[in-house]
């Protein structure tokens, strides 16, 4: 427990982390402001607490910078080193950075979820078009905190697994944005007609994380359960890989 | 105690340590020596598991580090002088530290005074001098009041008053019965500060030795000048003595200068210098060095 102490201090202590939060809580309130606005939620919405949810999922971009830079500024400030003499065993080190990384998703999602409700909840209200809160609102916040905790952690293993900040993060967004896109592409080319959804793309990483808060109604991601276990797998699986890499890897 | 024993770290074609073996006692300080690129780092990232040795042995009080069980508590480690978020404050740097091993914000205060810093504890790192730098690492490795230090190069970028504070302290932490193991190149340091030297060149050991001995071992010898350089040289030959030309034209020769001025008496040679030689910390470093290293 000491040295997960020890990560959260090392959290509060930079001004990035609340630089990053700035970003996301931002960015979710400012989604949310363009949901309510343009009419894109209302009460005919089939579900308005998950299409407020999928807003503030936005800021996972920031929850997954914060997961590398959890692993990755150490080795870049060698500070690292300090680290691995509090605690030689390194695959400690991951796990509790893991877990510090898994605070810091739940953290930004209960802010990203505070802020979009501050925004969205009152107007919609005044609209005359107020949310229920009911069983369906309760399972769009929990998608949410389960896809910033799992991006979050995603991130910390990536971190893990590249050491370098650079590397770790431009790695991140050219996948989430060019590899995923590109092979859903070519899956669609060789495999189904463009329009159609194709059998490949919903089972990489970037997808499983998209279907958590996706899910259901779309044909392009998994549902939300099975979203959210694939998605676990790939945690488990880029946190071992991660584990190998910081062992085997002296700084 | 600290023991390192055969130990070996190979970088794919270099081989960076080269079955090492040496000892750093408790109540001295041990100066690890050698020249840029001997693997003076690479063996106290050994000592400290941050590196897997290619084979080989390194324990602290008789055990490996990761088997200690309140590792920062037993063992102060500086391994790198900048080693820092440069955004953290020099506080909460040590805090970072202090809180995994479960030390309070008192002795992280402690720590700060300790080494000067108090007046900019709460400045970030980046605005630091590398002295300061150098003193928030020595204040790192202070916090939990360790048994052992390993300090690499911890001398460097201190003042000359910064350097004699350091001696001062590591001297006082010896005497208290630590186990003080302080790497260097830069030999004036070590000559006033290290009980034990250990000398390495390319990974070898050259010599473990207490400093006492190894000045003295390393023999003392005479500088001398004649306008009848030849005569002597052949005296001193024919004596057994084995003499070397200077480039001022003088000669060192390996006698006491009172055998050197009987001799010359004795030959009838005129000599317009005698004086005894104490070789320094130097002479014998680069003799004990020479041909291990290639001068940069």
């Amino acid at each position: 427990m000491r040295i997960l102490a020890s990560e959260l201090v090392k959290l509060r202590t930079i001004r990035t982390t609340y630089v990053l939060l700035l970003g996301s809580v931002l960015l979710s309130g400012g989604v949310a402001a363009g949901l309510v606005g343009s009419g894109s939620v209302d009460r005919k919405d089939e579900d308005p607490a998950l299409a407020l949810g999928q807003g503030a999922s936005f800021g996972t971009i920031f929850v997954a910078v914060i997961g590398i830079l959890i692993v990755t500024n150490e080795y870049r400030h060698g500070t690292i080193m300090s680290t691995f003499l509090t605690e030689p065993r390194r695959v400690r080190i991951l796990v509790t950075k893991l877990a510090a990384a898994a605070i810091v998703g739940l953290a930004f999602a209960v802010t990203a979820l505070g802020v979009a409700a501050a925004v969205a909840l009152p107007w919609l209200a005044a609209r005359d078009e107020a949310l229920r809160l009911d069983g369906q609102a309760l399972e769009a916040v929990g998608r949410v905190l389960l896809v910033f905790v799992l991006t979050a952690v995603f991130g910390a293993a990536l971190g893990a697994i590249v050491q370098s900040q650079v590397g770790a993060i431009v790695g991140y967004f050219i996948w989430i944005l060019v590899v995923e896109s590109l092979i859903t592409v070519v899956s669609g080319l060789l495999l189904t007609d463009l329009d159609e959804p194709d059998p490949v793309s919903k089972f990489l990483p970037g997808s499983s994380l998209g279907g958590i808060i996706g899910g259901e109604g779309s044909e392009f991601v998994l549902n939300g359960g099975g979203a959210a276990v694939l998605a676990l797998g790939y945690a488990i699986a880029l946190s071992a890989l991660g584990a190998l890499a910081i062992t085997r890897r002296d700084p | 105690m600290i023991e390192v024993s055969s130990l070996t770290k190979r970088y794919g074609s270099v081989l960076a340590v080269d079955d090492l073996s040496f000892r750093a006692e408790p109540g001295r300080v041990t100066g690890f020596l050698g020249p840029n690129g001997a693997g003076k780092t690479t063996t106290l990232r050994a000592l400290v598991a941050l590196l897997h040795p290619t084979s080989g042995d390194t324990r602290i009080l008789g055990r490996h580090y990761p088997e200690l069980e309140d590792p920062i508590r037993t063992v102060g480690a500086i391994l790198e002088a900048n080693a820092f978020h440069p955004g953290r404050t020099g506080r909460n740097h040590l805090r970072t530290i202090a809180s995994a091993g479960g030390i309070g914000d008192a002795r992280v205060d402690q720590a700060l005074e300790l080494v000067d810093l108090t007046a900019a504890a709460n400045r970030r790192v980046k605005g630091y001098s590398l002295g300061m730098k150098q003193r928030l690492s020595l204040a790192g490795a202070l916090l939990g009041d360790p048994q052992v230090l390993v300090l690499d190069e911890p001398a460097n970028g201190l003042d000359p008053q910064g350097v004699r504070w350091l001696r001062d302290l590591l001297r006082a932490l010896a005497v208290e019965g630590r186990t003080v193991l302080v790497s260097s190149h830069v030999l004036t340091e070590m000559a006033q500060l290290a009980d034990d030297v250990v000398i390495i060149a390319k990974g070898r050991l050259m010599t473990q030795a207490p400093m006492a001995d190894v000045l003295a071992g390393g023999g003392r010898g005479t500088r001398v000048r004649s306008p009848e350089s030849d005569r002597l040289v052949a005296a001193l030959v024919q004596a057994g003595i084995q003499a070397r030309q200077l480039d001022d034209g003088a000669l060192t020769a390996d006698a006491e200068p009172a055998r050197i001025g009987e001799l010359a008496a004795a030959e009838r040679i005129v000599l317009h210098e005698l004086v005894a030689q104490s070789e320094s910390l130097e002479d014998v470093f680069l003799e004990l060095t020479e041909g291990a290293s290639t001068p940069s």
